[in-house]
């Protein structure tokens, strides 16, 4: 007796309740980031106060740059550009590997699955190696020689994975083929340097946030904004791939070959700028979009923007724990991340499975 | 003519998989392709819904063919029923459901999309397992998740690729029952690949039977479930009886006497 009816609404409201859990977890863990932000900023080999911190944000913001003391001075310019940088470093990372999961519709892919890791590793090398570049070996060319190389390497994947129909399959054999190729000359780099040059080479690959300064920030802020806003306009379109398949978002009038091509190279494009940068932070394009994946469920337009969450406390987490742990040596990021997500990550798929039983 | 396939032919590689076949569907009716298994029936859907571009020949859907139509636009007028889904990542059936109503909308699905979803839930009877992840479902339960996607498309043309190959015989008869309402109630002219020539007698208006790539034969259930037409194309010997007002089919051991 009037059943249907009442079905039509139970379901209008249980859908609706999850659609608002979904924003309130979203909004609750996005709080979470810059208090963690600020309150981090207080750890380190100098301890610095909340008095410092703020005293060192109205310095920069309303007194034109004065800063009273040397505390002040610690937190504005080498604190808060780290922790800005690892935020973006984070939801960058994090976002970029949510969306080639959603593309190669596979949960074990990150962004080096497509080889952009050891290809910007190779850059790094040849840099730090040869000293090649406008900037005369400096840092400069250092970034720019990874972040040139990583983008090569995305193009190649590109063309060799559309020639063979940009399927889940064929970017992911041509990256992991890409990945070997550019290990392998990395290696070639690395076999012919000094013992001091492998030194510089083998730290640039631990991925670390060390050295970050605001113009650092600023370029990879750049690049990343209109990257993760690209990738979140493809939010629906990659529902449709990952949870129906390329023949469902077909006869969606979703064509699954642009979509692949598109995100995947913003993804790239977004990796590229910030492990230029950090060197290779590995673990987070991995475990962030795991982790959001458990918390919130499949949904992209939850999904991506939970990824930026997830992996910037991931990676905020980490370098503060790498930072405070040994002060005043420095632990890099990217070992720490990996030591700090697997327990999360495992904990998460253990518990999961515990109530799917 | 509502829906004109035009000489369809479709290739993989120099294989031809589908060679110049031809038929017409009025609007609101079922049109059941028979044959064996790779005679071209998956294809022949595929053609129709644009997800594989045919060699040769055209679709015509109300005198438009489909082929010049945007993406976008057939998506409006075609709806696809696969035989499954497969390598799912983390969706709840509602989700997969809802994603029938993305040519329909921008970005979030307001509360209009979310009621028609909701129907087609309903209607499948899928109520009590809406917010159940869709990759733990059994294959029957996601064959029914699938029609109502396409239901909540709601479009003009539905080609389902052997919508009951996975279903028991109640969501069988089911099932059938919700396509022929959509067809008589909705007006929806509906393509429909079967194995099962008894409830293709159930269900269809007119049959297409296929055999090699080819229309072997093409008419209504009376003139296309002959004993002779399922020799020749099957291999198998049957007994066809009427009753209830339709045909039915019934198998023979092959060491049976007839």
């Amino acid at each position: 007796m009037g059943g249907p009816l009442v079905h039509l609404d139970e379901l209008e409201r249980q859908y609706c309740k999850s659609s608002r859990k979904a924003v309130l977890l979203l909004l609750v863990c996005g709080a979470l980031v810059p208090v963690c932000a600020v309150a981090f900023t207080g750890v380190g080999a100098a301890d610095a106060s909340l008095r410092d911190i703020l005293g060192a944000l109205r310095g920069a913001l309303l007194r034109g740059g004065q800063l009273q003391n040397a505390n002040e001075k610690i937190v504005l310019h080498l604190r808060l550009p780290r922790i800005a940088l690892a935020i973006l470093c984070g939801a960058g990372l994090s976002v970029s590997g949510a969306a080639l999961q959603g593309i190669t519709r596979n949960p074990m892919v990150s962004p080096f699955t497509v080889g952009i890791s050891s290809a910007a590793a190779f850059g790094a090398s040849l840099s730090i190696v040869y000293g090649l570049g406008p900037f005369g070996g400096t840092n400069a060319d250092i970034v720019l020689s990874a972040f040139a190389w990583a983008l090569l390497c995305a193009v190649l994947v590109y063309l060799a994975s559309s020639r063979a129909g940009m399927t889940p399959e064929s970017i992911i054999l041509t990256g992991i083929a890409a990945n070997y190729l550019f290990s392998a000359c990395d290696s070639v780099v690395k076999f012919f340097a000094s013992d001091y040059q492998l030194a510089a080479a083998v730290q640039w690959l631990f991925g670390s946030l060390n050295g970050a300064a605001w113009s650092q920030v600023l370029v990879v802020l750049l690049v990343s904004l209109p990257c993760l806003g690209g990738i979140y306009a493809f939010a629906q379109p990659l529902n449709a791939l990952s949870g129906g398949g390329d023949e469902i978002a077909k006869t969606l009038g979703i064509s699954p070959g642009r979509v692949r091509g598109a995100v995947g190279l913003l993804s790239v494009l977004l990796t590229a700028a910030i492990i230029s940068f950090t060197g290779v932070i590995g673990f987070v394009g991995l475990a962030g979009p795991h982790i959001a994946r458990l918390l919130i469920g499949g949904d992209h337009r939850f999904l991506l923007p939970f990824s930026a969450v997830t992996g910037a406390l991931l990676v905020l987490a980490a370098d503060t724990a790498g930072r405070a742990i040994f002060a005043p040596i420095n632990i890099p990021v990217g070992i720490v991340v990996s030591l700090l997500g697997v327990p999360v990550l495992v904990h998460l798929i253990l518990k999961r499975r515990g109530e799917v039983r | 003519m509502y829906l004109r396939v035009e000489a369809l032919s479709c290739c993989y590689g120099s294989k031809g998989v589908l060679e110049d076949v031809s038929f017409g569907a009025e609007r609101g009716s079922v049109v059941g392709l028979l044959g064996p298994n790779g005679a071209g029936k998956t294809t022949l859907l595929k053609c129709i819904g644009g997800m594989l571009r045919p060699r040769r020949g055209k679709v015509l859907l109300a005198g438009r063919d489909l082929a010049l139509l945007p993406a976008k636009e057939r998506a409006h007028l075609v709806g696809y029923v696969p035989q499954s889904a497969h390598g799912t990542m983390s969706a709840r059936v509602v989700d997969i459901v809802m994603m029938g109503r993305l040519p329909h909308l921008r970005f979030s699905p307001g509360s209009r999309d979310r009621q028609i979803a909701f129907e087609a839930i309903e209607r499948l009877q899928l109520t009590e397992l809406a917010f159940r992840e869709f990759d733990r479902l059994s294959g029957g339960e996601r064959q029914r998740v699938l029609i109502a996607r396409a239901l909540a498309q709601q479009p003009e043309l539905l080609l389902l690729d052997e919508p009951t190959s996975s279903l028991d015989m109640r969501h069988q008869l089911e099932a059938i029952r919700i396509v022929r309402g959509c067809a008589a109630k909705n007006n929806v002219t509906v393509v429909v690949s079967l194995h099962d020539l008894n409830l293709a007698a159930m269900l269809c208006d007119r049959l297409l039977l296929l055999r090699d790539a080819r229309c072997f034969a093409l008419g209504n259930c009376d003139e296309v479930l002959t004993a002779e037409n399922i020799r020749e194309v099957y291999g198998v010997d049957t007994e066809i009886r009427q009753a209830h007002g339709r045909r039915h089919v019934l198998l023979m051991r092959s060491d049976e006497p007839r």
